[in-house]
């Protein structure tokens, strides 16, 4: 309802100031202009996030002064905290990094946005930035019309800054003729209900823009040419810096518990430092004079007085906050606890990961896993074998030996409590996901939505087996008991070295070793490689039970093989060139036939 | 840097194919040597193994990997020729 409102209201009061005033018109302008600055910035950023930028932020996030540093230099290169939050809850909701590196980002984040504060302040308003506006608009269009994603990305970055610069410009220019009209001045408060009123109206500017960035622009526009008081804008600063949070508090509504905590570590950091500065105001002025004087600022020189105020803000916040990053992740955790997943509900799906095609992937991967972790108990009991003994490094065969006993499973039942939903949801996020995606990301998202269906697949084909399985794994007859626990080994060590590679952290285990499964599963095939005909030959088997183990061999072949199929895909390693390369050389069914020829021709 | 190697670098970023290929060839060569590296520790394995059927395990393995090697080798080969004709 607030929010149909809202737009209309905000169009009729920019459509009646245009009116009234042609400067109100210029400074909207500027402000308009601005913005589409930093869209077109963070369209050219995004250009890049296809690896880079995700591939730094995994790299550079071991440790916190790292995490600090990434923030601070993502932030001052984007010129906008906001982007840097929203890459930062998306990789914290897709498990790619820990709250305390998140946290670490977002405070880092804070400090390289006071950057823009000293660049307009100091170059922005003395430099005619106009000037370089025009070729940067310029080659910036030139580059976006090229075809080359890097070059594209370039392009919308120089109009970016192009519009930026335009921008404030305009605002400036605005505010300069607006100065011999009308004295903002006048509406100057003073005192703590000043403070207090400004710090508000900072905020409300800061939601309704979504830029911090913008409204420290304006304050300090306005403040060069004196159309505010010095005070004013302090309290505008500070309402600037705590209504920015409403980007991290947006992006973490559709992101899990982690992304969440991370919004509202974000929200107390930016509210308890402005409740500090507020009740402090006049001790931090007497700070800002003293740091200014030091630093060999005019005595006047308001708008760089600002710009340290805005530094000294976010910095004394990151100094304070850091020691107690432990106590406040206890916090956040208390206040944001941990929902209930169900198994069957996603992990890490999130549509504020959708933005970034890498983490999207990745999303998608860890899901697919968890889905794969789901599928495993379901595997494993319907081949009778309990999870521990496939994780465990006990002998299969003498663990399967013992055992005679089937574990009571209805596949369908589990499948469809444990599997169905969060199948379907992994389909769906795919199907969104693929709409930004460049053709190699979505070929590696069509792999994985494969492997999700491989999953399946290997469920429906256990079910299969399960009816036989039960029943000769407990019989008298010991040749098809022996038959049938042969089949419990062989995928009970296929399940175990999949295990392995999900759990270790073992470099060399790559998914290329599973060829060596392959290899064996063709050699060792019951119905080719002789065997069935012996048993059934010398009546150790019935014609019945032969019947059943042929067909229930064509299931083990096709639950490996869907196994190892799902395995490749979510276990390769690396980037997606890395991916790529580790694919091609892996045993196809053709390689597989021309291997097992060349080993014959070479035993003959 | 020479301004041959800037040059070089220069044309690899304005061709996207030819960078992908690179690419794939060199993600490939570091797979491949790594591959050669389990064969070597695979062999010692096998020379010192008396269990015949780990002997057995070994020797699959290793076969594995002399195939991936092989195949591994022929892509590049594969691509180093199209680059040449690109």
């Amino acid at each position: 309802m607030l929010r149909k409102i809202l737009l209309p209201t905000i169009l009729v009061i920019l459509a009646y100031g245009f009116w009234i005033s042609p400067n109100f018109k210029e400074i909207s302008a500027g402000v308009a202009i601005f913005l589409f600055g930093m869209f077109a910035l963070q369209e050219g950023f995004a250009a890049f996030t296809g690896g880079t930028l995700e591939k730094l932020l995994r790299k550079s996030t071991n440790k916190m002064w790292k995490s600090l540093s990434f923030g601070f230099t993502a932030a001052t290169i984007m010129q906008s905290s906001s982007l840097v939050s929203v890459i930062t809850i998306s990789f914290l909701s897709s498990g790619l990094i820990g709250l305390v590196e998140g946290m670490g980002i977002i405070f880092g984040a804070n400090v390289g946005t006071t950057t823009g504060a000293w660049l307009i302040a100091g170059l922005g308003l003395k430099v005619k930035i106009s000037a370089y506006a025009m070729p940067m608009l310029v080659f910036g269009v030139v580059l976006i019309f090229q075809k080359t994603k890097s070059l594209k990305g370039v392009g919308y970055i120089l109009a970016g800054l192009g519009f930026l610069f335009l921008g404030i410009h305009y605002m400036k220019e605005g505010f300069e003729t607006f100065q011999n009209q009308i004295n903002l001045t006048d509406y100057a408060m003073e005192g703590l209900a000043g403070i207090l009123v400004f710090t508000l109206i900072g905020i409300l500017a800061t939601i309704i823009m979504q830029s911090s960035h913008a409204t420290l622009v304006l304050v300090i526009t306005a403040l060069s040419v004196e159309q505010i008081t010095y005070a004013n804008a302090l309290a505008l600063v500070i309402g600037a810096n705590v209504g920015t949070t409403i980007t991290a508090i947006m992006g973490s509504f559709t992101s899990n518990t982690n992304g969440k905590r991370l919004a509202l570590a974000d929200v107390l950091f930016k509210v308890a430092a402005g409740i500090v500065f507020i009740a402090l105001m006049n001790p931090i002025m007497d700070l800002v004079n003293t740091i200014a004087t030091t630093l060999g600022l005019a005595e006047d020189d308001f708008t760089l007085k600002l710009a340290v105020f805005h530094t000294i803000f976010n910095v004394s916040g990151v100094i304070i906050m850091v020691p107690m990053i432990n106590q406040l992740i206890r916090l956040v955790s208390k206040l944001v606890p941990e929902r209930k997943v169900r198994t069957t509900d996603p992990i890490y799906l999130n549509s504020a990961a959708l933005e970034l095609p890498d983490t999207a992937i990745e999303a998608v991967r860890k899901e697919s896993i968890h889905l794969y972790d789901n599928a495993f108990a379901i595997i494993a009991h319907g081949l009778s074998l309990h999870r521990h003994d496939i994780l465990s490094d006990k002998d299969l065969k003498s663990i399967i030996i013992k055992n005679r006993q089937a574990i009571e499973i209805n596949i369908d039942e589990q499948y469809n409590s444990n599997i169905k939903h969060l199948y379907g949801e992994i389909i769906a996020y795919i199907s969104r996901a693929v709409m930004v995606m460049t053709p190699e990301q979505n070929e590696e998202l069509f792999v994985l939505r494969a492997a999700c269906r491989d999953i399946v697949e290997a469920i429906k084909d256990t079910k299969h087996l399960h009816k036989n399985m039960s029943q000769y794994i407990a019989s008298d007859n010991e040749y098809i008991r022996a038959e049938y626990n042969k089949i419990r080994i062989f995928l009970g060590s296929v399940l175990r070295q999949i295990s392995e590679m999900e759990y270790t952290k073992d470099d060399t285990l790559s998914v290329l070793s599973l060829g060596t499964i392959k290899l064996e599963m063709e050699e060792n095939d019951t119905t080719t490689n002789g065997m069935l005909e012996v048993l059934i030959r010398e009546n150790r088997i019935s014609p019945l039970m032969a019947t059943s183990l042929m067909n229930d061999s064509a299931y083990v072949y096709d639950v490996t093989k869907n196994l190892l199929q799902m395995a490749e895909a979510l276990f390769s390693r690396g980037d997606l060139t890395m991916k790529k390369a580790e694919r091609s050389i892996m045993l196809n069914d053709d390689d597989v036939d021309e291997l097992i020829d060349m080993k014959k021709s070479h035993n003959l | 840097m020479k301004t041959k190697i800037l040059i070089e670098i220069a044309q690899q970023l304005l061709n996207l194919k030819k960078k992908e290929q690179f690419d794939q060839i060199t993600s490939l060569k570091g797979i491949l040597k790594e591959l050669k590296k389990k064969k070597r520790s695979l062999k010692e394995k096998l020379a010192n193994e008396e269990d015949k059927k780990k002997a057995l395990d070994f020797q699959r393995k290793l076969d594995v990997i002399s195939f991936q090697r092989k195949k591994g080798l022929n892509i590049i080969k594969k691509l180093k020729r199209d680059k040449l004709d690109n």
